[in-house]
């Protein structure tokens, strides 16, 4: 992936590669063994892979960096949300991006449903992408406990935002920048999946969905949430309206 | 009786506090004049007993000590939203400097990228 055009550009952070380049934002904690494959991947398909590093422990920093993704390391561990925040705030500014890709580290994304989504939004007709599981009857390998789960996430934001989706708590999204750089997460748990939601029915931005497959490994089923954080997510939500952070 | 209204005003108003006052001068002197306000009137009560069993009675409550139980835990509960919100805002702040640190000390990949041979 040669940038032809000259880069002359006044800052080191300048990326090299040339314009219009989607970039893919991981947010990752303690995943060092998985997230060399997820890396991996992805490169073929994307020149700027950045994971974000939340305090991890287990050396996911340098396995990502060594992978040929460009790390961003939380000194503490602050929280999925915050995780992204971070990566959104840093694809924004510093690299030559388009368009931004959240994507999860353990596994379970296929970088090919971020490549027909990433097309989706080349289209130009819409600011967010989101990637759903229970499109087009689609959902049938999600555990039944977690689907009811789901469902009634989905239920919920429906009636508080008002927005006609289907999944609201799939990490595989695509946003151009110009609405990443609108984006204010403040929820550091897991809570930002709707709050996601939420700014985007607040800033009436044209949202589609696009169907993907969710692997549920072994390995991505004991990292995912207990489904008793719904109650947390629940929590933080009606706190983030109570107390709205700036 | 007057104390469930004073209460249950108590509780109406916290909450209404909680939710949207913004630190600023303004909030910070109201604060200080309460609390020398509460401190003038916990001396007086200390002076005057029987003060404070005449005033629950105004209210509508049996005894003093009774009194004096409700209005701590109105306070209590003030104390504990205040060093909450503080909490929120104090981690906000945290987040965002980690942030900021995270993006300044961004490390690219160890490896050349592919096809880049050449190209550093």
């Amino acid at each position: 992936m040669l940038s032809d055009s000259p880069t002359t550009a006044p800052q080191a952070e300048q990326p090299r590669f040339g314009p219009r380049e989607a970039c893919v934002v991981i947010p990752m904690h303690n995943e060092a063994t998985v997230i060399a494959s997820v890396v991996a991947g992805l490169r073929p398909h994307f020149s700027t892979i950045v994971c974000v590093d939340d305090g991890s422990t287990d050396g996911s920093d340098r396995v990502a960096r060594a992978a040929g993704a460009t790390v961003l390391r939380h000194a503490i561990n602050l929280g999925q949300g915050a995780s992204l925040q971070t990566g959104i705030s840093y694809a924004v500014r510093h690299t030559a991006t388009d368009l931004v890709v959240t994507f999860d580290a353990d596994g379970q994304h296929d970088a090919l449903d971020a490549v027909r989504m990433v097309e989706r939004a080349r289209r130009g007709d819409v600011d967010v992408v989101l990637g759903s599981r229970f499109l087009d009857g689609g959902g049938l390998s999600v555990p039944a406990s977690r689907r009811r789960l789901l469902k009634g996430a989905v239920g919920f934001t429906r009636l508080t935002t008002g927005l006609p989706v289907t999944d609201t708590h799939n990490g595989l999204r695509v946003l151009t920048s110009a609405a990443a750089a609108e984006l204010q997460l403040h929820t550091r748990g897991m809570g930002h999946a709707s709050e996601l939601l939420d700014q985007v029915a607040a800033n009436r931005w044209r949202v589609c969905e696009v169907p993907v497959t969710i692997a549920y490994t072994e390995y991505s089923r004991a990292k995912g949430q207990s489904s008793l954080n719904a109650v947390n997510i629940l929590f933080d939500l009606m706190l983030q309206r109570l107390y709205p952070v700036r | 009786m007057i104390i469930k209204l004073l209460l249950l005003a108590a509780f109406v108003t916290l909450a209404l506090v909680a939710a949207r006052t913004t630190p600023s001068p303004g909030f910070l002197a109201v604060r200080r004049i309460f609390i020398m306000g509460a401190l003038a009137t916990s001396a007086l009560a200390v002076v005057f007993p029987d003060a404070v069993t005449r005033a629950a009675r105004m209210v509508g409550v049996g005894r003093g000590t009774d009194l004096v139980l409700y209005v701590f835990i109105v306070v209590a509960i003030v104390g504990w939203l205040g060093t909450y919100r503080r909490l929120l805002d104090l981690e906000g702040r945290f987040a965002h400097l980690v942030r900021s640190q995270a993006i300044a000390e961004a490390s690219r990949p160890s490896p050349p990228l592919l096809d880049t041979a050449g190209d550093r």
